[in-house]
């Protein structure tokens, strides 16, 4: 059948080319694969940015997707095509030389490897032609045919159902005999079905930055521009049988899809530059190892160089140890930089991570499987899966010194980041379509967005997956509860509004820059994939996101950011100032007083044990072990508590239930977790038991639980997985625990090694906290904003610590905040909003050189703006400065204006009046709120409380003394609101005090009927009744809300609100 | 005020109006919007103007949000300023709900009319202060209502009212950081200490607390309407007397033209009818005019072509004015040399084809098939655009308007083709066809969305037709290739 009909289409856009294409590449195979199309080229603009989902999808459904791209060449859209691998190598470095504006040489375009088509009536000959103009078009023609060859030019024929398209077809085949051209039969589509012409044409209008009325004959005419059928295509071009063979004729000369890619992990180089082979850099790595075991290890065990040996065998095998040596070769710079740094993710499976110092977790001791880091399952034919490095830098300027690096090593076409395909969402969506129908801005600002998008993927896949039609009502339903305050359902654009704000949901927008990710290549990246300048300056992107890259087997290390690797790092040099040869790996991990203050659930500010979830689960938990802080870190998160583990756990632990291991296969996967399936590896472990799963299999199966793209991956693994089982005769309930086991990890789960990276940061931010608090504290500000609480609440708790926070000085402040001595901090110029870093570091300079000697000394030398004195006066960063006392003096001096030395003792005669009133307590916290977000005085609390004494509010020191069911009003600041999408729609709030932190629970109801005064209110009162949780942790278990009568809006501080 | 007057049934509730100006029904999406204004009732809830909506309904959940009513606001400040008008000619208005009167030259039984002021069923509050700046301070408190202020009294104020000065807003923050709560506190500092940190903004504030400044009104004068009226003894039932009217009109309306150097931009014309009701008419001239007689032309014109459909019994004359042209006519060659011929000819073509088909048409803007636009005719002339490029050679007479016709049709319900001409000017069998052209468009608005398949067509007298299929059924012949 589909031999009698010759048709391939090789001039399609993806919704990839950003407002010229209205489909996803994924949709157009789909539809093509419906239609019986064997062959179709994507080509987008200026870039293979669709060409890889395309290629996967095609893989997928049978057919071949042909790699191009539209190049803009004078103005004119030239579709072109890559026939062989060396045209894709040059067309992909063209395509980077025109974005990065940089020529690199590259092959000749003649030579048959790229092949130019005419194009559509953008096209650099169809646009003459429409003029009248044939000589001109000719001449274009033979531009063509210059640029690409003769014989590599194609002559493209469009049937769009137009009035002159027989006119300009004519002319077309006069000028293909002329030239001796081949003729090429095509639709040039722009989008799958002809339902998605209203979404091209909503493109066209944001792309010229109009309305749909009044684009005018910028529209298309009709809506012929859609993927047609071999058979509607030969029925359009049956008087010009030659169009459609030659479609037929052009694919089977193409040879190249991106299977065919050909791109190769980087090399490593030696102290020469040269590049090293295999074998050299696997004997290199051998040598690295060694070095690094001698570190690492006290004495080596002939277990761990067992672990070693087969480790490196086993890269070797894999033809990895360039990688390997590359990573630690930015781990290695790093260090020597002082930059602190430690590998996540499942990399901590390896001891050679662990010995090149990519890793800080002893995978022999921790008894972790290298099997779920990496495998010898996957071979280079089967679904590839290369090693995924994630590395944590401090957030900021020292992560950006290493990306540096790897930019500066490698060349700008050596390396660059993954980009993130930014896609429209609620907001963005509605804003874009309201506004190409004409609807005015305030409609899209007071649309709020669907919030979570409706989720389909039921995790037991007896339940039927929803029917289309399903999710066309639930989408209905949702957009029409959403629009019912907006629009009257009556309105005549209201259905065309619906039709394209679902039509353009999910679709690509723009592409950005990937957090961390970065891909090298040593041997010409440009070649493999085109580069372009990302929006920051200094860095690269390619066009696709991790995941096509990953796909495609272009191997990539996250470089990725956080910011208590930067507090912490702060930490450690102020530890090393007593100790200089301090190191955090010689931090003892059974320290008992860490224990201790994680049993009393006194952890603000430390990492990942902070939040109120995981202080209320720490005093039920009562870690003794850092594996349990691994368990710890893992079980408080969405995936574990919505999948109900948490509290089986917590049972177990306890010894109130024994251990299930759901099959008895299982005990020796589950025995640490307590027959819990915790960890992204268990449940790998498991399916490979139960399911007979092979390693690239069970690959897969991890993709599928860490991929966020798609649902269907992981309804055709979990399928896979149940119809093993059946084959098995596992019984039914094993099966349904065992894929409930699978959908929580789909929800958001951890792999063990990564739990214990994070755990060992967790515990070693626990250790400064009790070992080191001024350094502790002092970090954090440092580094704000970062983790659950604001500056204010860190200050707060450093002083219930007893630590002494002095107020900001110009005359004693660095521009960081510093250690004084072991109990007293002294916070930085850095705290003062507006105040700019030049500024900052003036005064630290010019002090240093010589002493202020008044107000007129600082402010002639410093010079700061008119803005920034009034900050500095009112911050009360002034009042150390001779003979100015308190904060209003210095602000009625700032304001007069600088005469330099001309009047100079009419200024000093009047430094000695009073003119304005000091500031009082009230005053000073309102500034210093206003100013730094906290403040080093008084809780607000405090001087509330001082002047409501009758209002008998218990503090929340007093809280924890009171029995469970006891009545008590409670009030405070409130730090933090949160609704859960885990616990139905009840609302935590945490009120704080001079004392503490008070924890509220409000139920469903009850916020709905509160719902204002809780989300307004900065202070609020409760009355409720004590609860004592399993823990012995107290919560007021709220029956009313009220706001704190009498509390100053301007005394609170920001919370962080979930809600 | 405006906003309450425009909800009756709020009276007595507590009420607030918000200072954006949005939809009621989604105000709870626009929470944090700050109030403009609140009553007396929402006033005792402790809430006050400038507070954000979320936290006014924590206080006060009753609270009747309304949105703002600037035509309400318009009409009570006109009815304010004709109350004050029976005090004093002198007044000025300073914002939109605050008068200054000057009272100096008003007899004292005069000015005590002003506590008797009686606006939309509210007695609006006044304060009477020595300088116009010092009232407007003094209204905005309650302490100094219905009082004669001095400037020891404003010191009682709070700062806040400095608001209310121009450049205030500016400056309040800053006051307040200095701990500031009273006028007094401000009127204590020394003023060449103030100006020299403030600027001379604040010099004069304090001038004017102190009462050490008085300015002048800037007086309230309505502008002039140019508006004439006649009414007709006998109901007037032809064009004569109706062009004798207009002659007196004109030659009032353009004394008064002339002695305020303003010309006629356009000319609006009521006529009222016997029958009741009226008959608008307006004519927009080309060039602004003052002469009697070159008013009068285009007026004639309209004239010769009116068809009231009843008698008429009086009629009303105004005009937008604006500056006249100031081009030399003698010197520079112009583009309309003659404008008022010009005028003239619109006049007429208008009165034959009607209001609105009188213009310049310019190129599609559509793909929809005779998709024009006209451009007002008066003296512009659009840019000149790409040449025209027809899609085929065949030159094409086409039929205005298209002419319905019965054709048979294939089944094909999607894009039927023509098999023969069943009715109509030509008649006969489909000998040869080409196509279809397909178009569509304005799809996004079902009253306007539009879908056209073309087909030429030839049929066995050898004419060669255009024919247009609009789905569900209908078929017309648009034009004949010649």
């Amino acid at each position: 059948m589909k031999a009698s009909l010759p048709f391939h289409e090789f001039h399609a856009r993806s919704a990839f080319s950003f407002l010229r294409g209205a489909s996803d590449p994924e949709v157009l195979m789909e539809r093509a694969a419906q239609i019986d199309l064997a062959t179709i080229a994507i080509t987008d603009h200026e870039g293979f940015y669709g060409s890889a989902r395309a290629y996967h999808e095609a893989c997928k459904r049978g057919i071949r997707a042909i790699t191009g791209a539209t190049l803009e060449i004078d103005g004119a859209h030239v579709p072109v095509i890559c026939a062989t691998r060396t045209g894709y190598r040059i067309l992909s470095r063209h395509l980077t030389n025109r974005r990065l504006n940089e020529i690199v040489a590259h092959d000749e375009m003649n030579r048959g490897d790229l092949i130019a088509l005419t194009g559509d009536r953008e096209g650099p000959v169809i646009r003459h032609l429409l003029r009248d103009d044939r000589q001109a078009a000719m001449q274009a023609a033979r531009g063509l045919i210059q640029l690409f060859g003769h014989g590599n030019v194609y002559v493209e024929i469009l049937r769009h159902g137009l009035r002159d398209d027989a006119k300009i077809n004519r002319a077309l085949i006069d000028l293909a005999r002329h030239l001796r051209l081949p003729l090429l039969a095509s639709n040039a589509p722009l989008h799958a079905v002809r339902e998605n012409r209203l979404l091209a044409d909503a493109f066209i209008c944001l792309r010229h930055h109009t309305s749909l009325d009044a684009a005018g004959i910028l529209l298309e005419p009709n809506g012929e521009r859609h993927l047609k059928s071999p058979a509607r295509m030969a029925r359009l071009f049956s008087d010009l049988p030659e169009a459609l063979e030659n479609t037929q004729e052009l694919s089977d000369r193409i040879n190249f899809t991106l299977e065919k890619l050909g791109y190769e992990f980087p090399c490593y180089e030696d102290e020469t530059g040269r590049l090293m082979d295999l074998d050299e850099q696997t004997q290199c790595l051998r040598e690295k190892c060694e070095v690094g075991a001698k570190l690492r290890y006290k004495e080596i065990t002939p277990k761990i160089r067992a672990t070693l040996e087969k480790e490196i065998g086993l890269i070797g095998r894999l033809e990895l140890s360039g990688y390997f040596l590359i990573v630690q070769d930015i781990v290695d710079h790093a260090r020597k930089e002082g930059i602190l740094c430690q590998g996540r993710g499942s990399a901590a499976n390896s001891v050679v991570c662990y010995v090149l110092g990519i890793t800080n977790v002893d995978a022999v001791k921790q008894k972790l499987v290298f099997e779920r880091f990496l495998s010898e399952g996957p071979t280079k034919n089967e679904y590839k899966s290369w090693p995924d490095i994630d590395i944590d830098f401090p957030s900021g300027d020292q992560r950006e010194k290493v990306i540096q690096y790897v930019f500066k090593k490698y060349g700008a076409r050596g390396a660059a980041m993954t980009a993130n395909v930014i896609t429209y969402r609620g907001k963005s969506a509605f804003r874009e379509m309201s506004k190409v129908l004409g609807f005015p801005p305030s409609i899209a600002d007071r649309f709020s967005s669907l919030g979570s998008t409706p989720y389909h993927w039921k995790r037991s896949d007896t339940e039927a997956p929803p029917t289309p039609e399903e999710i066309e009502a639930e989408r209905q339903e949702v957009f029409e509860g959403q629009m019912a305050y907006l629009l009257p359902p009556s309105h005549p654009r209201l259905v065309a509004l619906e039709k394209l704000y679902h039509a353009v949901l999910g679709l690509p927008r723009h592409l950005g820059q990937h957090s961390g990710g970065i891909v090298i290549c040593n041997q010409g990246l440009d070649e493999v994939v085109p580069i372009q300048p990302a929006n920051m300056p200094g860095r690269t992107i390619v066009q696709w996101d991790k995941d096509d890259c990953e796909d495609l087997g272009l191997v990539k290390i996250d470089l990725l950011g956080l910011g208590m690797l930067a507090a912490m790092e702060n930490m450690i040099e102020i530890r090393r100032r007593k100790e200089p040869r301090f190191e955090l790996a010689g931090i003892d991990l059974e320290d008992k007083a860490v224990y201790n203050m994680l049993h009393r659930s006194d952890t603000i500010g430390t990492f990942q044990v902070e939040s109120r979830a995981q202080m209320a689960t720490l005093s039920i938990l009562q870690p003794d072990d850092f594996y349990e802080i691994a368990i710890q870190v893992a079980i408080v998160r969405p995936g574990p508590i919505q999948g109900g583990l948490l509290n089986p756990y917590l049972r177990r632990r306890k010894g109130l239930d024994k251990p299930d291991w759901i099959h008895d296969d299982f005990e020796p996967v589950l025995k640490r977790t307590l027959g819990i399936p915790l960890f992204q590896e268990q449940v790998l472990k498991m399916a490979e038991i139960i399911a007979d799963f092979t390693g690239n299999e069970a690959a897969q199966l991890r993709k599928a639980m860490s991929f966020n793209r798609s649902d269907k991956r992981m309804r055709e693994v979990t399928a896979k997985l149940r119809e093993r089982m059946i084959e098995r005769k596992i019984t039914k309930e094993v099966q349904d625990k065992v894929v409930d086991a699978v959908g929580n990890f789909s929800l958001y789960g951890f792999p063990e090694s990564h739990a214990l990276s994070f755990a060992s940061i967790a515990y070693w931010s626990c250790w400064f906290k009790v070992h080191e608090p001024a350094a502790f504290y002092t970090g954090l500000l440092n580094n704000q904003p970062m983790g659950f609480y604001s500056a204010h609440s860190l200050i707060q708790d450093a002083k219930r610590h007893g630590i002494h926070v002095l107020p900001v000085s110009c005359i004693h402040s660095l521009v960081t905040t510093e250690v004084v001595d072991d109990s007293t901090i002294r916070l930085g110029l850095h705290r003062l909003r507006g105040i700019s870093k030049e500024t900052q570091e003036r005064i630290v300079r010019e002090r240093s050189n010589e002493p202020f000697d008044s107000l007129a000394d600082f402010l002639s030398r410093v010079s700061p703006n008119a803005k920034e004195r009034r900050v500095l006066a009112k911050s009360g960063a002034l009042n150390d400065l001779p003979k100015v006392g308190h904060r209003r003096k210095a602000m009625w001096q700032v304001e007069l204006p600088l005469y330099g030395d001309l009047l100079e003792k009419g200024r000093d005669a009047e430094e000695d009046n009073e003119i304005l009133a000091a500031m009082n307590l009230h005053e000073r916290l309102a500034a210093d709120l206003a100013i730094q977000g906290a403040s080093t005085g008084p809780h607000p609390m405090k001087l509330w409380r001082q002047s409501h004494l009758e209002m008998g509010l218990v503090n929340a020191r007093d809280l924890q003394s009171l029995s469970h069911g006891m009545p008590a009003r409670v009030g405070g600041l409130v730090i933090c609101r949160q609704r859960p999408g885990t616990a139905k729609g009840h609302c935590f709030i945490s009120l704080e005090d001079e004392t503490g932190i008070s924890n509220l629970f409000v139920k469903k109801e009850n916020f709905q009927r509160m719902r204002l005064t809780i989300v307004s209110e900065p202070f609020l009162m409760a009355t409720g009744r004590v609860q004592i949780a399993e823990g012995g942790q107290r919560t007021i278990y709220v029956d009313e809300v009220y706001p704190l009568r009498g509390a100053e809006p301007v005394h609170a501080a920001e919370s962080h609100d979930f809600h | 005020m405006a906003a309450l007057r425009a909800c009756p049934e709020a009276r007595g509730k507590p009420c607030a109006v918000l200072e954006a100006d949005v939809d009621p029904e989604a105000i709870i999406e626009k929470v944090k919007l700050p109030l403009q204004a609140v009553n007396d009732a929402a006033r005792e809830t402790g809430i006050g103007p400038g507070w954000p909506l979320n936290r006014a309904l924590v206080r006060c959940p009753d609270l009747k949000v309304l949105t703002p009513d600037p035509a309400g606001e318009a009409q009570l400040l006109r009815e304010m300023i004709a109350q004050a008008e029976s005090i004093t000619p002198d007044l000025e208005v300073a914002c939109k709900d605050t008068l200054l009167l000057d009272l100096s030259r008003t007899s004292s039984r005069h000015a005590a009319h002003l506590g008797e002021l009686e606006v939309a069923d509210i007695w609006p509050l006044h304060a009477r202060a020595a300088t116009p700046d010092l009232a407007r301070l003094a209204v905005r408190h309650e302490d100094c209502h219905e009082r004669l202020v001095t400037s020891r009294d404003i010191a009682r104020l709070p700062l806040e009212l400095l608001h209310f000065l121009p450049g205030g807003d500016e400056f309040l923050p800053l006051l307040k950081d200095w701990g500031l709560s009273k006028l007094g506190d401000f009127m204590q500092l020394s003023r060449q200490e103030l100006t020299a940190r403030l600027g001379p903004q604040s010099g004069a504030w304090h001038d004017l607390l102190h009462a050490k400044t008085c300015r002048l009104l800037r007086l309230h004068r309505p502008p002039e309407s140019m508006e004439q009226t006649m009414d007709f003894e006998e109901p007037v039932t032809a064009t004569e007397p109706l062009v004798f009217a207009f002659k007196r009109l004109l030659h009032v309306l353009s004394a008064r033209l002339a002695a305020r150097y303003v010309a006629v931009k356009t000319l609006r014309i009521v006529f009222h009818l016997e029958r009741g009701g009226v008959f608008l008419r307006e004519i927009r001239l080309p060039e602004p005019r003052v002469e009697e007689g070159e008013l009068l032309r285009p007026i004639q014109v309209l004239l010769d072509s009116l068809k009231t459909g009843s008698n008429v019994v009086g009629l009303t004359l105004d005009v937008e004015t604006t500056l006249p042209t100031a081009a030399q006519r003698d010197w520079f060659i112009r583009q309309l040399p003659q404008p008022e011929r010009w005028t003239d000819t619109l006049a007429q073509l208008e009165g034959l084809l009607g209001t609105g088909k009188v213009g310049i048409p310019v190129p599609p803007v559509s793909h929809r098939p005779d998709d024009f636009k006209l451009l007002p005719a008066d003296g512009h002339t659009p840019s000149p655009q790409g040449g025209f490029f027809p899609s085929n050679s065949m030159p094409l007479r086409r039929f205005r308007p298209a002419a319905p016709v019965m054709v048979a049709a294939d089944a094909d319900p999607r894009q039927p083709r023509p098999l023969a001409l069943l009715t109509g000017p030509c008649r006969g069998q489909v000998m040869e066809t080409r196509g279809p052209f397909l178009h569509s468009g304005h799809w996004w608005d079902p009253e306007a969305a539009w879908r056209r398949i073309e087909w030429d067509v030839r049929l066995a007298g050898d004419q060669l037709l255009r024919l247009a299929f609009t789905p569900p059924d209908r078929w017309v012949i648009d034009g004949l290739y010649q």
